[in-house]
């Protein structure tokens, strides 16, 4: 198993994802050997070998690992795609520079590392997780003649909101799409996109839906009355998740309930214009930028409601989550996980006087919020990590 | 020897627009009146036009031994009268033969009777000048909305002059005891008349089941299951848009409908009746004691499809509660529109059970999920609490 995350060094849902995947296969009775640029730490859950790829590059691993100032999901719009071409090895040196850290280059030792730990060892099938595996995952391939599985959780076109995605990423997904012998993607929303952008077979694709342990999550029932409604927004403050939606729908939101506070959980490029923003809308004093935070659940638990207002969204775990921590949820159509879920809000993305409606709605009806909580946790009990690893040792057996 | 009693049930409600937050203040025109002649167009086309057309042709055909029933809502017939006359008439020359009985029912197919036993009263004669005005009758016999039925539902309708009553034929109330006979109510005189719903739902639901054993259904076939039950009378109750709408034209059920008169006739222990009929020939054989309110609908034969959850329970009190405030507004458009409100399919597309499974719920959903449905009628009853201020 080939992955850029895992808890406790995260900052996204893949390191989730990888965490309740790995654990119900090796319940399973899989062996999964686990490959990560890690830290000094050792990590070791129990349940994975974890093969940290880098010993000879710890300290800046280490940084890398626990403060993610790198970070494959940041979207690579101000990235010169110009000069990175097909291969990692002709990673350019000058765009790199402009961004201010070496993007390319990890992915190189990540590469390389990866594949001469695990040359010599004998695998049934390599599983790689979005594009900074996937040159790794071809060169084992070619090297062991092992079959190849890659997942996509995103895609270029998704992370950079389908405005600017950099042409040399594309290529490596598109590379990593084609060698591979299977491709999962984690909804119909996404496999659609790979057919049409990627032009990948039909066939090859599977669809396995995220899944969420539902234990995992508190639900605190309030201790402090609070004087105000709590809305959370929580992703990375990206193009691609909406929060300037948000935040819009937020100021009509205000007119009808003043009482509401808007919580954004994350950070991202739209940090600032956001909090400018909020400020020309004369409703910063309403708004709440918590920035990154390690430990979610108490924000979902505390709200009133959650909102993914994303702009393209291939699944969108939060929303699971939320519905894991009894809090009601408006999701944007345009994401995987309105195909699998019924007990929620689903509004277009842009539709802010529809989104102000329901949030608006939810605010004022405890019994449509009531509703809303019990008939989702109870709908959640089909999203079970055993069935995601169910579905994917089942394409394990295919390939071989 | 049983007698056939075919009843069927004819409604469209009044489908509510979009309507936002808003709207609210802006816009008291609630119901979209597009959507509303859209489906009427449909189901007109569908079923009511091709089934009536083929039930006068049966009649014109057996003459007196051909016979049925219905109950056709004045929400309906509104409708019909604005966009589809010809359909009203094509009911109207079916009643003409004298072949068809019809019952009364709320005008609104609404739950009035939990809203006030005088809003109740209220909405049946409201159905009854309907009636009298559409197709000059006064019918003897009442279906409330859904077959809801309790005691004390049967004890008010005999008391407004009815003769007999329609009922779920529930297993749990009868026990070791047949549908297939006339009871009497417990605590009042009328006659009730139970829906035998093993042989309707074999039409109205199982009918194109490629999984049931029994299909294709035929009427020969449908017919000597008629002849070798035991009884007094068969209760044949369903929805009318059963023939072509729920049961596409594909399917076969206009030919079965075609055929079933000639099969039945054929037996020779049985023949059509209408329901003034049967309660008029056979005596009841004991008593039918329903202390809660029990109905037609789903596999619970309860009121949870309109009043399970918590939106439900809070928009029917809501509406419930404005009865006093609204009807001494004396204000006509305000008085209809709270009516309006009440119609049961309002309630009924808020039902969160089984939603996710697609079922029955969510075909008859114009919906697209039970919150949506509970969001836009919590914005129309704002707009309208603003009205009576």
């Amino acid at each position: 198993m080939l992955g850029w995350e895992f808890p406790p060094f995260k900052s996204g849902g893949l390191g989730t994802y990888l965490y309740g995947f790995t654990k119900s296969l090796s319940k399973k009775g899989a062996k999964v050997t686990f490959v990560m640029p890690s830290a000094g730490v050792k990590i070791n859950p129990g349940f994975v070998n974890i093969v940290q790829t880098s010993d000879k590059y710890s300290h800046l691993d280490e940084v890398i690992g626990l403060d993610f100032d790198f970070h494959p999901y940041v979207p690579s719009l101000s990235l010169s795609s110009a000069n990175q071409e097909e291969d990692i090895e002709s990673a350019d040196s000058k765009s790199i520079n402009a961004y201010g850290f070496d993007f390319f280059s990890k992915v190189k030792k990540y590469t390389l590392s990866a594949v001469r730990k695990m040359q010599s060892k004998p695998y049934d099938v390599i599983h790689c997780h979005d594009w900074m595996t996937f040159p790794a995952g071809i060169a084992l391939k070619r090297i062991k003649k092992t079959p190849l599985v890659v997942t996509i959780h995103s895609t270029e076109f998704d992370r950079t909101g389908n405005l600017f995605p950099n042409q040399a990423i594309c290529r490596i997904e598109s590379k990593g799409l084609h060698k591979a012998d299977r491709v999962i993607t984690i909804s119909n929303y996404m496999k659609k996109q790979l057919i049409e952008r990627y032009n990948v077979p039909e066939k090859k694709i599977s669809v396995v839906y995220n899944a969420i342990d539902k234990d995992e999550y508190v639900i605190v029932p309030s201790s402090i009355p609070l004087k105000e409604k709590i809305v959370l927004f929580l992703g990375r403050l990206t193009i691609q998740k909406g929060p300037d939606w948000f935040l819009y729908t937020a100021n009509e939101v205000l007119k009808h309930r003043p009482d509401t506070r808007f919580v954004f959980v994350g950070d991202g490029d739209m940090l600032s214009s956001l909090i400018n923003k909020s400020i020309e809308l004369g409703i910063s004093d309403k708004i709440t930028f918590s920035g990154f935070q390690d430990d979610v659940k108490q924000f979902y638990s505390v709200a009133d409601l959650f909102v993914m207002p994303s702009v393209a969204e291939p699944f969108g775990l939060t929303a699971l989550e939320a519905m894991a921590s009894n809090t009601p949820v408006i999701i944007s159509k345009q994401s995987g996980v309105s195909e699998v879920i019924s007990h929620c809000f689903k509004v277009d993305f842009w539709d802010t006087h529809e989104m102000t409606n329901k949030i608006v709605g939810i605010l004022n009806s405890p019994p449509l919020s009531n509703e809303l909580k019990k008939n989702a946790f109870t709908e959640l009990q089909s999203f079970s990590w055993d069935s995601v690893a169910d579905s994917c040792l089942q394409i394990y057996r295919e390939v071989n | 020897m049983p007698v056939i009693c075919l009843y069927f049930h004819v409604h469209q409600p009044l489908r509510i627009s979009r309507y936002s937050l808003f709207d609210i203040g802006k816009n008291s025109n609630y119901f979209d009146d597009s959507a509303n002649k859209f489906y009427l167009e449909r189901v007109s086309r569908k079923c009511y036009l091709p089934t009536n057309k083929l039930l006068l042709n049966l009649i014109e055909k057996y003459g007196e031994e051909f016979k049925f029933c219905f109950s056709i809502t004045g929400v309906f017939l509104e409708q019909l009268e604005e966009h589809f006359p010809e359909v009203v008439e094509s009911f109207q020359k079916l009643v003409d033969t004298g072949n068809v009985e019809l019952f009364d029912e709320t005008y609104y197919h609404s739950l009035a009777y939990l809203i006030s036993k005088k809003e109740f009263i209220h909405q049946v004669k409201m159905h009854s000048k309907k009636f009298k005005e559409v197709f000059g009758v006064k019918p003897k016999i009442f279906r409330n909305t859904e077959a809801m039925y309790s005691n004390e539902i049967a004890k008010t309708v005999s008391e407004m002059h009815f003769k007999g009553i329609v009922a779920e034929g529930l297993s749990n109330v009868l026990g070791w005891r047949s549908p297939n006979f006339i009871y009497k109510a417990k605590d009042s005189k009328i006659k009730v008349l139970l829906r035998n719903f093993e042989l309707s739902d074999d039409i109205a639901f199982r009918f194109s089941s490629r999984e049931w054993k029994e299909w294709p259904l035929t009427a020969d076939k449908y017919a000597s299951w008629l002849s070798s039950a035991r009884g007094h009378c068969i209760n044949l109750f369903m929805d009318y848009e059963t023939f072509g709408e729920h049961q596409w034209e594909s399917t076969g059920i206009f030919n079965f409908l075609k055929h079933l008169p000639k099969e039945v006739l054929k037996q020779k222990n049985l023949e059509f009746a209408t329901a003034s009929e049967i309660i008029s020939v056979f005596p009841d054989v004991g008593e039918f004691d329903v202390p809660y309110t029990s109905s037609w609908a789903d596999v619970d034969r309860d009121l949870s499809a309109w009043l399970e959850n918590e939106m439900q329970q809070h928009a029917f009190n809501e509406i419930k509660f404005l009865e006093e405030k609204i009807l001494s507004s004396r204000n006509p458009k305000l008085i209809s529109d709270w009516r309006k409100l009440q119609i049961s399919d309002h309630f009924y597309y808020m039902c969160t059970k089984w939603f996710a499974d697609g079922d029955v719920h969510k075909y008859f959903n114009p919906y697209d999920s039970p919150y949506e449905s509970f969001l836009n009628y919590s914005n129309v009853l704002s707009d309208l609490k603003n009205r009576i201020r």
